[in-house]
């Protein structure tokens, strides 16, 4: 019987068969001598208020949460280290990281195992004590946020972990510009057949075996210009993935990414932008599935387009650190016959908000929002916490 | 009307919250990575863009909790957060942010050791210490 595999497939396992041979050679020269090993952790405990609300608890997780990361790196030497990070968060124990890195030089380094493929900027700040406020920007929102059921979160939920080849690199010219780039395979989200939308619990769920659920690598990329003025720096990338995510590889979906950081001196001025176009299962029977009828056409369409942005200025003043941010969501197309979202549907927050730095490496983060909902009522919430890096 | 031994109460509780205050607030720990005095100059300078340039991804109470045993794994580290994606450190730029975090951790000693250790790739050719004030 022959065995039939997709050009996809074929093409990532060249890729990874290569990659581990350039690996083989570069890794060699490291020795012993060079090892070193180096443990970093955070913990951040939050408590969010939804004071607008008598019962928040069928819209967000509201509460106490406690979010724990520890890592641990190990460098062989110049070409090779690994990194291995779990997180503890509202979705319990989780690896966040296990990878090696073999790198031929800047230019050129292979992430092969479990890791972040690159994506945008605050992916790179996710931990919370890397970051002012206690929650994360829309776009990338996994779990905070109000309503999170019927909005089925952010467009790119962060940290994504993933299982995959990364090829990445860095290039300086004249110590002035700098040029990033990023081409991955990984597993990509799941789904079960006939899906609506990202099934962001089968991520992590082993009931779903931490495997590709469809056989077929999602594949992305990043690319970053970056000028560097000493004191002012500014920075302009893009990223894109692309894929399916249904067990039976039938549902497309193309996430794009663009972003425009500004730098002067300690203060900083971010500005991301997502936008996901996700394929849904018609069914035998759309008019009994979707809330929304066929179009002009008399077709149903089978694409949903969800967009999420956020801007934010940051400024230390001495202990504190004060954050201000603009950030939203919006989704058009058609949805679920019970949701409560309308085909065309928006979110505007607005955040302020700071840290003061306690004692040692803790923080006290402060903040509050203000949230604009186009299909429910306007909410407050109100963030208190400690973080702090160990 | 407040009688003396009431303003006299109302002084002590006052006293005695300033106190606790500050004995739960101590001192304010350092917002900078300002080395300790008599520091070279380069290294104050070194120090100032370090602070600069590592908190575009991460807070300083990073760095001064770093576990970091030995002068040479500053560099391997910085050299890590120098390929960080849109990191904004050049090799030159690593080199001087070892300077500084060396001697923030090792002093002087340290800063001779760095320069006596073969340097991680980027971060070869390391330029000789300063002239000690």
């Amino acid at each position: 019987m022959t065995s039939r595999r997709s050009p996809r497939s074929r093409s990532a396992s060249l890729v990874i068969a290569a990659s581990l041979l350039a690996l083989g050679a570069a890794a060699h020269a490291d020795t012993s001598a060079d090892r070193q090993r180096n443990f970093a952790g955070s913990v951040q405990l939050d408590y969010m208020s939804v004071p607008s609300q008598a019962r928040a608890r069928d819209e967000a997780l509201d509460g106490a949460t406690v979010e724990l990361s520890l890592k641990l790196a190990m460098d062989f030497g110049e070409h090779t280290s690994s990194n291995v990070k779990v997180c503890v968060a509202c979705h319990g124990l989780e690896v966040g990281m296990a990878f090696f890195d073999l790198r031929v030089n800047d230019e050129l380094n292979f992430r092969v195992g479990r890791f972040t493929p690159a994506f945008g900027e605050f992916p790179l700040r996710h931990d919370p004590a890397n970051h002012r406020t206690s929650d994360k920007p829309l776009p990338y929102d996994m779990g905070r946020m109000l309503h999170l059921q019927d909005w089925n979160l952010g467009v790119l939920p962060a940290p994504w972990v993933d299982n995959g080849l990364e090829i990445n690199g860095t290039h300086f010219f004249d110590e002035i510009v700098q040029v990033d780039y990023a081409a991955y395979a990984v597993g990509g989200p799941r789904a079960p057949s006939d899906s609506l939308d990202f099934d962001f619990k089968q991520s992590r769920s082993a009931e779903n075996y931490y495997i590709d659920n469809n056989s077929h690598p999602v594949l992305g990329g990043h690319l970053a210009w970056s000028i560097n003025a000493d004191p002012v720096s500014f920075q302009l990338g893009a990223s894109g993935m692309t894929g399916t995510y249904d067990n039976d590889n039938k549902l497309r979906f193309s996430v794009l990414g663009a972003q425009a950081i500004l730098h002067i001196d300690k203060a900083v001025v971010r500005a991301e932008y997502l936008v996901r176009r996700t394929e849904m299962a018609l069914g035998d029977d759309p008019a009994a599935r979707f809330r929304y009828g066929p179009g002009a056409d008399g077709k149903f369409d089978p694409y949903f387009l969800k967009e999420g942005f956020y801007t934010e200025a940051e400024v230390p003043i001495g202990k504190f650190d004060l954050v201000a941010r603009w950030d939203g969501l919006r989704r058009r197309g058609n949805v679920a016959k019970m949701s409560e979202l309308r085909s065309d549907t928006g979110l505007l927050r607005y955040t302020l908000g700071g840290t003061f730095l306690l004692r040692e490496s803790l923080r006290l983060k402060v903040s509050g929002e203000f949230y604009d909902f186009s299909d429910f009522g306007d909410d407050k919430v109100i963030h208190v916490g400690i973080a702090g890096p160990f | 009307m407040t009688t003396p031994r009431r303003a006299r109460g109302s002084r002590l509780a006052l006293a005695t919250l300033g106190h606790l205050a500050a004995c739960a607030l101590p001192p304010a720990p350092p917002t900078t990575l300002q080395p300790v005095e008599r520091a070279p100059a380069d290294v104050r300078r070194a120090c100032a863009m370090t602070e600069r340039k590592c908190t575009r991804c991460h807070t300083l109470d990073r760095i001064q909790v770093a576990q970091i045993s030995q002068p040479r794994q500053w560099a391997t580290t910085i050299d890590q957060m120098r390929r960080m994606p849109a990191s904004g450190i050049s090799a030159a730029d690593g080199r001087t942010i070892a300077r500084c975090l060396v001697f923030r951790g090792f002093g002087l000693p340290g800063l001779r050791e760095l320069e006596r250790a073969p340097p991680p790739e980027g971060l070869d050719d390391l330029p000789p210490l300063a002239a000690q004030p």
